[in-house]
């Protein structure tokens, strides 16, 4: 697949410096612990022993409360937002210390607690045979109970913090969309695994991340797309061959397992990691969320964020810098505006002043764009003149 | 044809009353049809109800009255029937007297009497007694006759003998049989039954001389000066007796007694178009099982009886007069018993004089023309409500005014004067001078007659009379101005030109009032000009002189005798009497049923379900909450006794122990009365005892909270009854008060949604049922006007309410009777206010009712939820457990789940009580050291008090003051048995109201206040506890009417408790001399020769009728036992030794 197009490589020297910089501060950090600051509920991750511990106190409590009031309840952090408080320091979304108690002599609460308890048994179920089920499984053994999938997972979710531990200490497992491709070898259970062999389709990230060791990479960076299609793109150009990196993708949203094997790569490998997203505010979004968690998983972001992330493109400015055509960009709606004005009121985007003036920008314009808007200027433009351009001048957020 | 009559009857035939009703029996309802039925026994019933107040109400006016029904028993007539005792007595007597009666008719002993009988009545009228005329009959026949009347009547009274003097009975009885052919064949309907009709009620009774009129169209017991009363006119009976002898020929049966009389009077009769009645058996004495009632039958045609009619007017009725036991038999053999169900009986209603507005011209004139008062003003002031001596002299000043004018005289100070209008008139002027004449020496008052004689005089008057001539004038003027603008009002369209007109008409009425008043100035004048005796020549003889005397007579109304008014006089009377303005009528005279009656009534009748006592935890919570500083009182109390020396310091330091008030609480606890039967009380007091055990810290404020989870959570099932009684009001002249009661109820075997909108709601008028002509009715109408959706009530086509609900509305008044629309009685006419009385009434309900049915939606919701509840209960147990099992906890291979699961659904019930061992961490400290404390002073003192004896003493001195809340929930029953424990004298107990005897109770806790009532004090008190003073006859009497009922394990009442009348005690003056009915003074009082009663009470000197009584009842016992010899002598009982 030669193009006629200059096939002139980059210097991509300021992703190299922070490669430098990254390695570093990983060498130091590797010494210094997170440290959680007061008044948050602090979540471990667990081994399968230790999980089934925790289940079988709460049963036991629960018993006793039934055998003293015939009133038992269940008590458990809250996931409201008034409880969700944002880690300045660390740049982490973390949860609060308010305790809410699910009663089942309460109206409200009898079918949620009633459904935490199935979640509870088939996690049990699942610890004990060293098993892992997705979201969909558990919905599925108890439809009737469930009423619809998104009691179930809440219910997992919920489950998860009644425990104080991880989704993925109780063996509940997203089904996995993301895929990697690029400089990395792993080895799931058995099989070792050449993330650069595989083709242009890459590999799908298990969700069953502990079951997964990495092996070795000789990547000098990370690269986060927000869709598949610009994953087309730059594994058909083989992109890693040029500049030596792992690729990344959620499609969309980014799912758990995909975080949580972006965040291990990036600590274990001590890799700078960059995001492309559209520019536009959901992008915008995609990107907070692996900077520093969801709010619905607030409790897990230690695990699953990557604080490091750097915001590559597509930035507002880059409309202009680039000179993208008028007909590529689209004009915002009402929700558009809505989410972005949301998004300069979070602590973090505030924080970052290059990332708060982008937004106010596209605020002004009211304009966004897609990855794509860029193949106006042909299909390689992405891989052989967006990227690398970028990752040499530094010009990312 | 024409009938050339006799002498001068000439040929317009004057008719009667009887004789015109006697055809017209439609006019008020005895058409045949479903109806007629009803309305016979409506208009007998009506007049029972009537007669059982009148007694009880002049019953009570006698303070000594021994005979008046007493109210406070229990009355259960579960075993009663009328129908097995007349089965029982079936067998002894094949033929019933109405067969036997109809068969002599058949064969011919008996003459078929048709409904024209008048003419063979007009032959006998020289017989004629002062009551009517009497078939000639031989004295044998007739006792039999009379013989077989009392067996008929017997046989519905026996069964109730024992209560007949006590408690107020009405018993009807109507009894089906085919009717003869001779009678139907007439008749085009088919389906036409014989029925007869039999009803006994022990009301006031009538004596000899009462039963003679009775029967006879406008004989009525009620006087002209209405009060509220239920029949007023005297048209029903007669009616009835028209129509029973018109479709079947036979004769009407009455027997009556009055309290005043040995024996009842028994009578068979027909009534006459004349008026009169004819009878068959003439009023006789015999022996009566019953002191004073009134006993009725009589047979009538009719469609076949079916239910739906009668049955619902007797049971419309029994709400409305709950004070009143009814039993009905009806034709199907079907009892329907409804028993007395409040202990009050109604209050005696205030005569009232009609209202002027409310009169018209022809009642003002009967009423002037029966009037026996010397004046018109004092007639005025005499017959009507709202007219002063102060009105009636302006009335009469307003009709003398308009009379001297149309009279052409006018009155002057000292003399009249003819106003003329003619200059070439004579003037005469008259005048009244102390002269001698006749026969007389002494000087009477002489008129006098003067001619005006001086020109000057004459110019003078002339002048003066000339303006007033012109005022005259100007007067008709006026008036037909008004006319005019009358006439324009009704033509005119908007408003707006209404009012305007009205103003100008208001503006001309002030003028007459001008116009009137410069006449009077001209009068004046004329005064001065007459006052001298210059220029009048006295003549002496005057043609006209008579006409002159006359003339005088006539324009004096002030002094004329109201039966004597001349057609002039009466007119311009009239004008004056509706030109005045009056104040509207007093609202005494309207005596509602009342709200509390009518929902008791109610609830008992559809078996509602009401939890009452709300209220009751009330003090029991303001007791608890004093507990600690009462305890504390106490000890400090008796630390000053013991210890004599005041140490202040050592009394601060008093701290009670929580052990100690908590054993104080549950002893306040267990004293609560809970007399809802839906609440067990035992249940109810472990359940809080309890919860109040598992607190370390009694709180004061969560006993509140439990209580109130209690009285949420036994109430939640509650049906609704809400009564409204407005405060009377009187418009147009009328005073009336309107009363309405809702019931909804949850169980649909009770009550269920009426599939038609009449049966949701029932009028009554003055505590009649009315069930005729609804739509046409003004209740109807206001019922309708209600907006029921804002109140969460459906509605049927026609808007009136939908639902499981009953409602009652009265309207009562001692005038209603003229807001009826036509004679049948039966709707009431439109008028605004009464309208919007009735309006607001329900609306007041239907707020009340709307807070009801929200917060049983929110109950129902709340259960539905709870049943939701369960059904998790087995899925998380079966989690629970598997995990459980699975794991090594300690609970594995424990559990059980059906355990769990019980123990959770034994937790939905409870779940809301509110736990009163709510630990605050920051108080543990203080609490530990109080607790020290505590310790402390118990040690101290324990050795002193005797905590046994002093917790329940305390407990009832605080018992002893009850709130005013608490008074009022309590039945009259309960209060008076209160007022017995307490020693609180209440005089005429059974005639007292609740809120008197409240009032009583309340005089008596601020007597005592001040005093420290000491255990001591109370025993001081115990000797004098009233014994109920019972005359030594009644206790025995009950003995007797018991043995007389028959066993006494079947005895059919339950009489509770002795009569105790008047617990107060009293000097009585009678007792002492009354002679003691005992059985030897009886025997000895009897000898071997025949006597009736009356020769034994001369015997033994008995001058009470009650003692009377008591003698019969006597003889009846030792007739039983065999000591005497009794004889049916004429009817009457004769008695002899053996």
């Amino acid at each position: 697949m030669s193009s006629k197009i200059k096939q002139e490589k980059w210097d991509i020297r300021a992703a190299k410096k922070l490669f430098q910089e990254s390695l570093k501060n990983g060498l130091e950090e590797n010494k210094k612990q997170i440290k959680l600051p007061e008044h948050t509920v602090k979540i471990d991750e667990l081994s399968r022993e230790l999980t089934l511990d925790r289940i079988h106190n709460l049963t036991d409590s629960l018993i006793e409360m039934i055998y003293e009031t015939g009133r038992p309840a269940i008590r458990l952090p809250s996931r409201t937002s008034a409880n969700i408080i944002w880690d300045e320091k660390n740049d982490l979304l973390l949860l609060g210390q308010q305790i809410m108690e699910k009663q089942f002599h309460s109206l409200a609460s009898v079918a949620d607690i009633t459904r935490l308890m199935k979640v509870l048994e088939k996690i049990n179920e699942l610890l004990l045979k060293d098993l892992h089920a997705t979201k969909r499984e558990i919905f599925y053994s108890a439809v009737q109970l469930f009423g619809d999938q998104k009691n179930s997972d809440k219910c997992i979710e919920d489950v998860a913090t009644m425990l104080y531990t991880t989704r993925n200490s109780t063996h509940i497992v997203a089904s996995a969309k993301g895929s990697c491709i690029g400089r990395l070898r792993i080895r799931d259970k058995n099989d070792i695994i050449d993330l650069e062999g595989l083709g242009s389709g890459g590999w799908t990230i298990s969700p069953m991340l502990d079951n997964i060791e990495i092996i070795e990479s000789d990547a000098e960076f990370i690269l986060v797309l927000e869709k598949d299609a610009a994953m087309i793109r730059l594994a058909e150009a083989r992109f890693w061959r040029k500049y030596p990196c792992i690729i990344l993708t959620a499609k969309g949203a980014a799912d758990i397992a995909t975080r949580m094997f972006l965040r291990r790569i990036s600590k274990e490998l001590k890799l700078p990691v960059f995001s492309l997203v559209d520019s536009d505010p959901y992008g915008h979004y995609i990107h907070s969320v692996y900077l520093r968690g969801s709010k619905r998983l607030s409790y897990e972001s230690p695990f699953l964020a990557t604080p490091d992330i750097k915001l590559l493109g597509v930035l507002t400015r880059d409309l202009e810098k680039y000179k993208i055509p008028n007909d590529c960009r689209i004009p915002m709606n009402q929700t558009d505006i809505k989410r972005t004005k949301e998004l300069l009121n979070e602590g973090f985007v505030k924080k970052n002043k290059e990332w708060e003036t982008d937004l106010k920008l596209a605020l002004k314009l009211k304009v966004k764009a897609e990855i794509q808007a860029l193949s106006a200027f042909g299909f390689e433009f992405l891989t052989d003149q967006y990227i690398p351009e970028k990752l040499s001048t530094g010009d990312w957020i | 044809m024409i009938q050339i009559s006799s002498e001068d009857e000439g040929r317009i035939k004057q008719g009667t009353i009887a004789g015109f009703m006697r055809k017209r029996g439609q006019l008020v309802g005895f058409s045949m049809g479903y109806y007629k039925h009803m309305q016979y026994i409506s208009e007998f019933l009506d007049n029972s109800l009537d007669a059982i107040e009148d007694f009880q109400w002049n019953e009570i006016k006698d303070k000594d009255s021994k005979i008046q029904f007493s109210l406070d028993q229990e009355l259960s007539l579960e075993n009663l029937s009328i129908l097995q005792e007349a089965k029982k007595d079936e067998v002894e007597r094949p033929l019933n007297n109405a067969s036997k009666f109809a068969l002599m008719q058949e064969v011919g002993i008996i003459p078929t009497i048709s409904s024209d009988t008048e003419v063979s009545v007009d032959v006998d009228r020289d017989k004629e007694e002062e009551s009517g005329e009497i078939i000639d009959k031989e004295e044998l026949e007739v006792e039999e006759e009379v013989k077989r009347i009392i067996e008929d009547m017997n046989e519905i009274i026996k069964p109730v003998e024992p209560i007949i003097d006590i408690e107020p009975i009405v018993i009807i009885r109507l009894r089906e049989s085919e009717a003869a052919a001779y009678l139907t064949s007439e008749l085009s309907q088919k389906n036409i039954m014989s029925y007869t009709f039999e009803m006994f009620d022990n009301g006031i009774g009538m004596t000899r001389r009462d039963l003679g009129k009775f029967g006879k169209y406008l004989a009525s017991s009620k006087s002209l000066e209405l009060k509220q009363t239920r029949g007023s006119q005297g048209f029903g009976a007669p009616s009835a007796f028209s129509d029973a002898q018109n479709t079947t020929g036979k004769p009407v049966v009455a027997v009556s007694k009055s309290k005043d009389t040995i024996y009842a009077t028994v009578s068979e009769f027909f009534t006459t178009s004349k008026n009169e009645k004819r009878y068959l058996v003439r009023p006789t004495e015999v022996d009566s099982p019953f002191l004073h009632g009134t006993y009725i039958k009589l047979n009538y045609l009719n469609v076949k009886y079916i239910r739906g009619y009668v049955d619902t007017y007797i049971r419309e009725t029994a709400l409305m007069n709950p004070h009143v036991t009814i039993i009905f038999i009806d034709p199907y053999g079907e009892e329907w018993i409804y028993r007395r169900v409040v202990s009050n009986f109604p209050k005696q209603p205030k005569y009232a004089k009609p209202h002027p507005l409310s009169t018209n011209i022809g009642d003002l004139q009967d009423l002037l023309i029966k009037s026996e008062k010397l004046t018109v003003s004092a007639f005025l002031q005499d017959s009507f409500v709202r007219i002063s001596s102060k009105l009636a002299r302006e009335i009469l000043k307003i009709a003398e005014r308009n009379l001297q004018d149309i009279l052409s005289l006018l009155i002057l100070n000292n003399g009249f004067v003819n106003k003329l209008e003619k200059d070439t008139d004579t003037i005469n002027f008259l005048k009244f001078e102390k002269r001698i004449f006749g026969r007389s020496t002494k000087p009477r008052d002489k008129l006098i007659i003067y001619q005006v004689d001086s020109e000057e005089l004459k110019a003078k008057y002339w002048e003066l009379m000339k303006n007033y001539n012109q005022y005259e004038k100007d007067l008709e003027k006026i008036y037909r101005d008004i006319k005019k603008h009358r006439h324009r009002i009704d033509k005119s369209e908007t408003k707006k030109d209404m009012k305007k007109i009205e103003k100008e008409i208001n503006e001309l009425l002030k003028q007459i009032e001008n116009n009137s008043q410069n006449k009077e100035k001209i009068k004046n004048g004329l005064n001065t000009i007459f006052n001298t005796s210059i220029g009048i020549v006295e003549v002496k003889k005057l043609k006209n002189r008579s006409e002159f005397e006359d003339l005088v007579k006539e324009v004096q109304i002030s002094k004329v005798k109201p039966s004597e008014l001349t057609n002039v006089q009466f007119n311009s009377l009239f004008h004056a009497f509706k030109s005045v303005k009056y104040m509207s009528p007093p609202t005494d005279t309207a005596i509602p049923v009342g709200d509390v009656v009518l929902e008791n009534t109610l609830i008992k009748e559809i078996g509602l379900k009401i939890s009452a006592n709300i209220d009751d935890f009330e003090d029991p919570i303001d007791d608890i909450k004093e507990s600690i500083d009462v305890l504390r009182d106490d000890i400090i109390k008796e630390s000053t006794k013991s210890h004599l020396s005041g140490k202040d310091e050592s009394l601060e330091k008093i701290v009670v122990s929580s052990e100690e008030v908590k054993i104080f609480n549950s002893k306040i606890l267990t004293s609560i009365d809970i007399k809802d039967r839906y609440i067990e009380p035992e249940k109810f007091r472990q359940t809080i005892q309890k919860n109040l055990a598992s607190a370390e810290e009694v709180q004061k404020d969560s006993y509140q909270e439990i209580f109130e989870f209690f009285v949420e959570s036994y109430t939640k099932d509650d049906d609704f009854i809400s009564a409204e009684t407005r405060a009377p009001t009187s418009g147009k002249g009328l005073a009336y008060a309107v009363e309405a009661v809702l019931a909804y109820c949850n169980d649909p075997k009770k009550l269920d949604t009426p599939k038609r909108s009449r049966d949701v709601l029932s009028r009554f008028i003055n505590r009649t049922p009315k069930l005729r002509d609804s739509a046409d009715c003004a209740i109807t109408k206001a019922v309708q006007s209600v907006n029921w959706k804002n109140y969460k009530l459906e509605t049927y086509d026609n808007n009136l309410p939908k639902g499981p609900i009953k409602l009652l509305i009265n309207i009562s008044g001692p005038y209603v009777h003229l807001m009826f629309k036509s004679q049948s009685k039966n709707a009431l006419a439109d008028d605004e206010e009464l309208l919007k009385e009735i309006k607001y009434c329900l609306e007041a309900i239907g707020r009340r009712l709307r807070i009801y049915l929200n917060r049983r939606a929110n109950i129902r919701k709340i259960e539905k939820r709870a049943g939701l509840i369960e059904r998790y209960i087995p899925i998380f147990v079966k989690s629970l457990s598997n995990i459980a099992r699975q794991g090594d906890g300690k609970y594995k291979d424990k559990i059980s789940e059906t355990e769990l699961e019980t123990l959770m659904k034994d937790a939905i019930g409870v779940k809301k009580i509110p736990s009163i061992s709510k630990e605050i961490e920051p108080k543990i400290k203080k609490e530990e050291i109080e607790k020290e404390k505590q310790k402390k002073t118990v040690v101290e003192w324990e050795k002193k008090i005797d905590k046994k004896e002093h917790i329940p003493k305390k407990t009832e001195s605080r018992k002893e003051i009850l709130s005013e809340r608490t008074l009022r929930n309590w039945t009259v029953n309960e209060l008076k048995e209160y007022c017995i424990e307490n020693d609180i004298l209440i005089t005429k107990s059974s005639t007292l109201r609740k809120s008197e005897i409240i009032k009583e109770i309340q005089e008596f806790y601020t007597k005592e206040k001040p005093e420290v009532i000491t255990l001591s004090e109370k025993e001081r008190k115990e000797p004098i506890k009233l014994k109920p003073v019972i005359t030594s006859v009644v206790p025995e009497k009950r003995k007797q009417l018991r043995l007389v009922g028959g066993e006494e394990t079947t005895q059919p009442i339950a009489i509770k408790k002795p009569i105790a009348r008047a617990p107060k005690p009293r000097p009585e003056p009678t007792q002492i001399e009354l002679p003691i009915i005992t059985t030897e003074k009886i025997l000895d009082a009897l000898s071997d020769e025949w006597q009736p009663i009356t020769s034994l009470i001369f015997k033994m000197k008995i001058k009470e009728m009650m003692d009377a009584r008591f003698l019969q009842i006597k003889l009846k016992e030792l007739e039983r036992k065999n000591s005497i010899v009794v004889s049916t002598i004429k009817n009457k009982k004769n008695w002899k030794l053996k």
